[in-house]
């Protein structure tokens, strides 16, 4: 319940740690005051901190933001927490999970100083770089020296890469490229006990940082995905990539905007895709063919993206909230689709070969290209695409809604199938919240085809009004009655707030199974005294016996709504 | 003996064995790791049967050794504390999922019955030069053998998907998409992304793997090879960098001359078991003469549909590479014939150990600049020791376009010739250790090289001795190997 | 309220907090505001465009901060005097845009308004602005010019040239010439220059001298609302009353307060008379092969887009278009220009309040314009002009600073 004009009090650190940390960082990089704070505490995707933002909730407010500048000094600042049991959050942009997780005053350690490209090494394809360097930063200087990093998020060039490795890491171009997590060659980081661990063969004396396994049981591979609670990367060391395209991205012809036409979409309309890359629309009849054709691409060996976007291109290409909803309503861009993402990288003759085999496929399977004689203002529409199909700049657009949960299981491409029926039932249980929620119900899910189509990952979402709390609230319940169905219909859930973060790790003892209690003998040898963002990832059995109670009963509602039993 | 009765209720009188017979030969293999007897030889069936046996071991603080066909040549499975070796041989099935290009594999399979199985299905799996058509498949790809696609960031590389593993206190556990309690079919899946990372490279420390998902790939219906010849190393590395920059090509090797023509040596056989017997050396004398010091092959396969389309771009870059940097190609069509069947099947090269009966090799990761500086060291070494040059294997394979690379070097000596088995170890000692001061990077630390390799690592050492602690906190599994 | 309900459209003086709730609960944390858009990036050391985050490193300083801020008070989470920091946060703000274009382009949201609201509401409830700032209010309610400068001597810059008085005889064109210009004999170049260019091609041009008055941008930018509001009510009779058709200014703050703030203000009649920027005029002429440029000069340079005039008001084709025509100057491009500018540090207050951070952002702009290999950094904003020439000045840096006009007046009165 809202209680409008009520203050909301941070709390605030003892003294004795506060200026240790000053010591530390020094007292131009320590903040305590209480509108900085407020600037760390609402984030951007996550429902719930702004639902208690909206019930006032003073726990969502971090105690002190701090922002170290070297590795030393997140170690010192990471010895002190575990000293005085503070717990810490790591944060970057401020996009998912980064509140404190408990009641106790939290200290944000930021990283925006620690923004630098420390090397980029074209000898052997990688670059080294601090958690603050953004995709866009690395592009930039890999496509200078003919390399770039494989691909960029849907939510934009600006993620970290840092930051992406403790979450996920999804790209357009996975299908060649695969996942980020294939992209990694080494991280420094350190640890939650404040020891400094650095991995693959960058742990071996002159051995250099090339490599990305070992020795021995790889440890690269269990820090990733622990959205910050098994370490911070202070440094991580990516592959690039041969980089065919433009040095930089040319200007369009249209020019740039000004406040004064900045939503004019002529802006946003790149003509044509970057040198030596070509992009396809293709539409389908039904979900069915679209599948098929997925599946025939994806396996042709051609491409190095193959993704569909359903009623997302909507968000996409529209400058504004009012065109988003209008061409939500008139069904503008094609049900079922896909596109295609193609490069010259070998030869100048690799698209011409790969065009015919694209067209080969779509002719099979009954599909067609969209084109200049073929719905020509939607591909017209599409035109941001060109660009960002290389590096989005366009992605995480919801002009004026909020995006509050996302279903994103992966599995086979048929599972698409699977996550088209539940988000539907889901949707007709609880009504949605806007017309693009209908989006992957009614058309396409998002998909993209990973690793040339080994598997697949498939998301639909629900975009809430941010300033109406009880959306917010039917948007969480969306959230974890996705998480029970796709459980029950053995999907797995990759990201979001739902299964690798608790209290999901905890209340869907199918996965693994038990990984929670697997996952608890983890966070003991590298959190031993709970301070890294304590129970995001896994709860202690005593956090779990502190965890309330109404909590655990919606959970298990929804479980009981998927035929699954309650969790005591 | 009580273990035994016990492991016979448990398990059933057919499986289990201590007889001597069986005791010797689950004692050693061909490396230089000493000898040590098991206690008994379990055979487990099916993943029930590895549960029960890994919760006896704990109760009774027995060390288990998972076991699958004792091909690993390093020691991996010789049982540093006795204990029972849990022989998982006779888990074999393989379930192939024709649709998402996806195979499920126990230990028992071996490589070359995953490739027969998979030929049926038009697919194929990424395999490892060397490797033994008898070697577990799943030991294969959880030991991170380097698949000779390895070159090909796509197709090379990460080819574990989902797996099914029982932890050291007998828990079943899945990873990837199978955790979340159905089918397998995704690397990531409700838990972590890369999770099951931790159990590669592990020799069964840390967990049993029961079953795996891997990535399998279409067979090429055309391909074609190409050969490259070099006076020297370094006369390669830039035309290998130009080759691997514009992605031209799946599988790219190089080997000297003692391996190619070991390759070719028609009389030769790949043997069976290991020490292998010494053969005639005839023909591969005057292969070994007449080949070039050093090969590049590289092959280019056509996708599924329009196969002569993608081969013929690719030989047109190729050519242009060709003429640019005024490459000798060796154009001879038996050769490229045999190296096409080694791209599906690449195990002829274990021809080699016919040349003295013992191979001894020493394999690590660099980047491709380096491989001259260890090609001096054990140049340096060799001389200090006698051993001739021209008797030295070696196969250098660009990882992910040649971001890095993995060199094997090998040794050989007539395993009946106490002088040459004691010249070679201390030989392979000294290269050892002088490739790890020079920042060698051994990413499967075994047998000896443990100690060198696990003492420079600091943080990365202590964790995971942390993480032992805490999954098996009996230190049941394998114990005594990496840094355990 | 939802999105869906059509709200009754406010001019932005009259809009409150309140009224960009939607827009301020919906921050996606893009970091847009912050960061150069990723088609455009072309290095990781050009890769940020808000001098404030940039050099403080804390969000607060950003637009998403403000954004942030901004719920928060509107919903009474905190109070002035819970956060007495934040009037320096929202003053540490060069108002260049950088966040609204890359907001307003993606999300359709408004940081900088939702600033200049913030602003305003803390002018109003007596917290803002900054103490610095007092004078400067105070002067423009004074004097009608915010440098504290006698209404007498705001004409010393023509005494030699022959520009007709607006007030006595008609004039199609009138040339606003702006309070920094016309006081601060430094700029009495670009003045002097921008009449005798219009006076070449025979415009008919008059000026209102003594009795101009101030546009109102520096008290707008800082938030002090009924000041800016009285000023533009008082502007537009004026300028009415003149009975021009056009109108030239050549600074930027001026140029966007009769263009376009002076539209935003509620309750008064429309400015009659088009207005142009100099360089959009000059163009114009240049088009109409009423400006011959005989001159031939030997010159390397670099356009820095002065904020108001390109980002917020579009122009940013005009100018480049006349440095190419001058016969011998070359345009070499920094990396962020045109939308993507970056601010040179003097403007929304904050060379008056943050000195040393104007010079700051100055210096980096400089650094950015060096690395073209440019002789010089050519602008057109008296702001710009000042800012980064003082920054210059400290350096030791061979480059130069010259206004747009200052290159035209040496191609028109330099022999071939």
């Amino acid at each position: 319940m809202s209680t409008k004009k009520q203050k909301v009090i941070q709390k605030k650190l003892p003294r004795e740690v506060y200026s240790a940390l000053k010591n530390v960082a020094g007292e131009q990089w320590i903040y305590e005051q209480r509108s900085v704070v407020e600037t760390y505490s609402k984030l951007s995707i996550e429902g719930g901190s702004f639902v208690k933002k909206h019930e006032k909730d003073p726990h969502v407010l971090p105690a002190c933001v701090v922002l170290p500048a070297s590795t030393n000094e997140v170690q010192a600042i990471v010895k002190i927490c575990n000293r005085y049991h503070v717990p810490f959050v790591p944060f970057t942009n401020g996009q998912v999970f980064c509140n404190p997780t408990t009641q106790d005053p939290t200290l944000i350690i930021h990283f925006s100083r620690m923004n630098k490209i420390i090397r980029i090494d074209t000898q052997n394809m990688c670059a080294t770089l601090e958690p603050y360097v953004d995709y866009g930063m690395l592009q930039a200087e890999a496509m200078k020296r003919g390399l770039w990093n494989g691909g960029t998020p849907l939510a934009t060039t600006l993620c970290k890469l840092a930051s992406q490795f403790a979450f996920a890491g999804l790209w357009q171009t996975d299908l060649k490229y695969g996942l980020f997590s294939r992209n990694i060659v080494s991280v420094k980081m350190v640890l939650p006990d404040g020891e400094i661990l650095t991995t693959g063969s960058r742990c071996i004396p002159k051995a250099g940082d090339f490599f990305e396994y070992g020795p021995g049981p790889d440890l690269m591979g269990l820090q990733r995905a622990g959205v910050g609670t098994n370490g911070i990367v202070t440094e991580i060391t990516v592959k690039l990539h041969s980089w065919v395209g433009d040095e930089s991205i040319p200007d369009i012809s249209a020019g740039r905007p000004s406040l004064v036409d900045v939503h004019d979409p002529k802006y946003d309309n790149p003509d044509k895709p970057l040198k030596n890359h070509k992009l396809f629309w293709c539409e389908f009849d039904d979900f069915e063919t679209q599948i098929k054709a997925m599946r025939e691409i994806a396996h042709s060996g051609i491409a190095i993206g193959l993704n569909a976007t359903g009623v997302y291109s909507a968000f996409y290409c529209s400058q504004t909230q009012a065109m988003t909803i209008k061409r939500c309503e008139e069904k503008f861009f094609p049900e079922w689709n896909c596109y295609v993402i193609l490069a010259n990288v070998t030869s100048d003759k690799q698209i011409e070969y790969e065009e015919g085999v694209l067209r080969q496929i779509i002719d099979e399977v009954g599909g067609r290209f969209l084109s200049e004689s073929y719905k020509p203002e939607v591909l017209e529409a599409l035109k941001p695409w060109n660009y960002d199909c290389i590096r989005h700049s366009t992605g995480y657009r919801m002009n004026r809604k909020f995006y509050a949960n996302a279903w994103l299981p992966v599995g086979p491409i048929d599972s698409a199938v699977t996550t088209q029926r539940e988000w539907k039932k889901a949707l007709d249980t609880f009504g949605e919240l806007d017309i693009t929620d209908r989006g992957g119900a009614e058309d396409t899910p998002f998909i993209y085809a990973l690793q040339r189509g080994h598997f697949c990952l498939f998301e639909t979402d629900n975009y809430p009004d941010p300033t109406l709390p009880d959306e917010i609230k039917k948007a969480q319940g969306f959230g974890i009655y996705g998480a029970a169905a796709v459980v029950k219909n053995s999907l797995g859930p990759m990201l979001m707030a739902f299964l690798n973060v608790e209290p999901f790790t905890t209340m869907f003892p199918e996965a693994g199974p038990d990984s929670h209690l697997f996952m608890r003998k983890i966070r003991k040898v590298f959190d031993p005294n709970s301070v890294a963002a304590p129970g995001r990832q896994v709860f202690t059995e005593q956090e779990w016996q502190q965890f309330p109670e109404a909590v655990k009963n919606i959970v298990n509602k929804m479980r009981e709504m998927n035929d699954m039993p309650a969790v005591e | 003996m009580t273990i035994l009765t016990d492991l016979k209720n448990i398990l059933g009188e057919e499986k289990v064995f201590n007889d001597d017979e069986n005791i010797e030969k689950y004692s050693s293999d061909q490396s230089f790791v000493q000898p040590r007897k098991p206690d008994l030889i379990a055979f487990a069936e099916n993943v029930k049967d590895v549960q029960e046996v890994v919760k006896y071991a704990n109760k009774t603080n027995t060390p288990v050794v998972p076991f699958s066909s004792g091909l690993n040549f390093h020691g991996g499975t010789i049982p540093k504390e006795g204990g029972i070796v849990l022989d998982l041989s006779r888990m074999k099935s393989i379930q192939v999922d024709d649709n998402n290009w996806h195979c499920v594999i126990e230990p028992g399979v071996t490589v070359s019955q995953l490739q027969d199985e998979l030929e049926k299905h038009n697919l194929r799996a990424m395999l490892s030069f060397g490797v033994h058509p008898d070697r577990s498949a799943l030991t294969s790809y959880a030991e991170r053998d380097p698949a000779v696609a390895a070159a090909s960031f796509e197709y090379g590389n990460e080819l574990i998907m989902d797996t099914e593993l029982v932890l050291p206190g007998g828990d079943l556990y899945r990873t990837g998409l199978w955790s979340a309690g159905g089918i397998p079919g995704s690397p990531m899946g409700p838990v972590r992304a890369m999770i099951y990372r931790m159990w590669t490279g592990a020799q069964g420390t840390l967990g049993i793997f029961t079953k795996m998902n891997i990535k399998v790939e279409y067979l090429p219906k055309k391909r074609k090879v190409f050969l490259l010849q070099f006076d020297s190393f370094p006369e390669a590395m830039e035309p290998l960098r130009m080759i691997q920059r514009k992605e031209i090509g799946h599988e790219c090797f190089l080997i000297n001359n003692f391996n190619a023509a070991s390759l070719l040596c028609k009389k030769w056989k790949v043997p069976e078991q290991f020490p292998a017997e010494k053969a005639e050396a005839g023909e591969f004398d005057a292969l070994r003469e007449k080949l070039p010091p050093w090969l590049l092959v590289l092959c280019s396969n056509g996708g599924p549909r329009m196969p002569e389309g993608k081969i013929k771009y690719e030989e047109e870059a190729l050519q242009e590479i060709f003429s640019m940097a005024h490459l000798r190609t060796c154009d001879d069509g038996p050769i490229e014939d045999m190296f096409l069947k080694e791209m599906l099947r690449p195990w002829g090269i274990l021809k080699k150990f016919c040349y003295s009966g013992s191979v001894h090799d020493i394999s690590f990761k660099t980047t491709l600049k380096r491989v001259p500086e260890f090609q001096k060291i054990v140049m340096e070494v060799i001389n200090e020791h006698n051993y001739p040059l021209r008797d030295i294997g070696m196969y250098i394979l660009p990882i992910e376009r040649g971001r890095a690379v993995h060199c094997e070097i090998d040794f050989h000596c007539n395993p009946r010739s106490k002088d040459e088995v004691e010249q070679v170890k201390n030989l392979w000692h000294v290269v050892s250790e002088r490739f790890i001061d020079e920042g060698a990077f051994f990413d499967r630390p075994y047998g000896i090289w443990a100690d060198m390799v696990f003492a420079r690592a600091g943080t990365y050492t202590q964790k995971l001795k942390e993480l032992k602690r805490e999954l098996d906190p009996n230190n049941i599994l394998n114990p005594g190997h990496l840094c355990f | 309220m939802t999105y869906y309900e059509k709200k009754p459209e406010k001019k932005f003086f009259e809009k409150e907090l309140e009224d960009y709730r939607d827009s301020i609960w919906g921050c996606a944390r893009c970091n847009w505001c912050q960061n150069h858009w990723g088609w455009n990036v072309k290095s990781a050391e050009y890769s940020e465009v808000c001098p404030a985050f940039h050099e403080y490193r804390i969000f607060p300083y950003s637009g998403m901060g403000k954004m942030h801020m901004a719920r928060a008070l509107l919903e009474g989470d905190f109070d002035y005097e819970d956060a007495p920091e934040m009037v320096k946060f929202l003053y540490t703000c060069t108002t260049c845009g950088a966040c609204e274009m890359n907001c307003q382009r993606l999300q359709d949201k408004e940081p900088l308004q939702v600033n200049e609201t913030l602003r305003a509401k803390m002018v109003a409830d007596g917290v803002g602005p900054m103490p610095e700032h007092k004078g400067l209010i105070k002067s423009v309610k004074n004097y009608d010019n915010p440098w504290m400068q006698p209404r007498t001597q705001r004409d010393r810059w023509a005494r030699k040239i022959p520009v007709k008085d607006a007030n006595r005889e008609k004039v199609e064109t009138l040339f606003f010439v702006g309070c920094t210009s016309a006081f601060d004999n430094t700029q009495w170049h670009v003045t002097q220059n921008t009449a005798r260019i219009l006076l070449h091609a025979e415009v008919d041009l008059g000026m209102l001298g003594k009795s101009e008055i101030c546009c109102g941008s520096p008290v707008a930018r800082i938030g002090d609302r009924e000041t800016f509001i009285s000023l533009a009510t008082r502007n537009i009779e004026l300028l009415n009353n003149t009975g021009v058709k056009e109108i030239v200014t050549f600074c930027p703050g001026c140029y966007r307060s009769l263009k376009f703030d002076y539209r935003e203000v509620p309750g008064v009649p429309e400015l009659k008379p088009r207005v142009y920027h100099t360089a959009e005029y000059i163009h114009r002429l240049i088009s109409e092969g009423k400006l011959k440029m005989p001159g031939k000069m030997k010159l390397k340079v670099t356009w820095h887009d002065p904020c108001h005039l390109g980002r917020h008001c579009g122009i940013y084709e005009e100018p480049r278009e006349i440095i190419r025509a001058i016969p011998g100057v070359e345009l070499v491009e920094m990396e962020r220009i045109k939308d993507q500018s970056w601010c040179c540090g003097g403007g929304g207050g904050v060379r008056t309040a943050f000195i040393d951070f104007a010079q700051k952002t100055a210096t980096k702009r400089i650094e950015e314009a060096k690395k073209t290999g440019a002789q010089a950094i050519v602008t057109a904003c008296p702001f710009c002009e000042q800012n980064i020439g003082d920054a210059l000045s400290k350096m030791d840096e061979d480059i130069d600073m010259y206004d747009l006009t200052d290159l035209l007046i040496k191609a028109l009165e330099t022999e071939a």
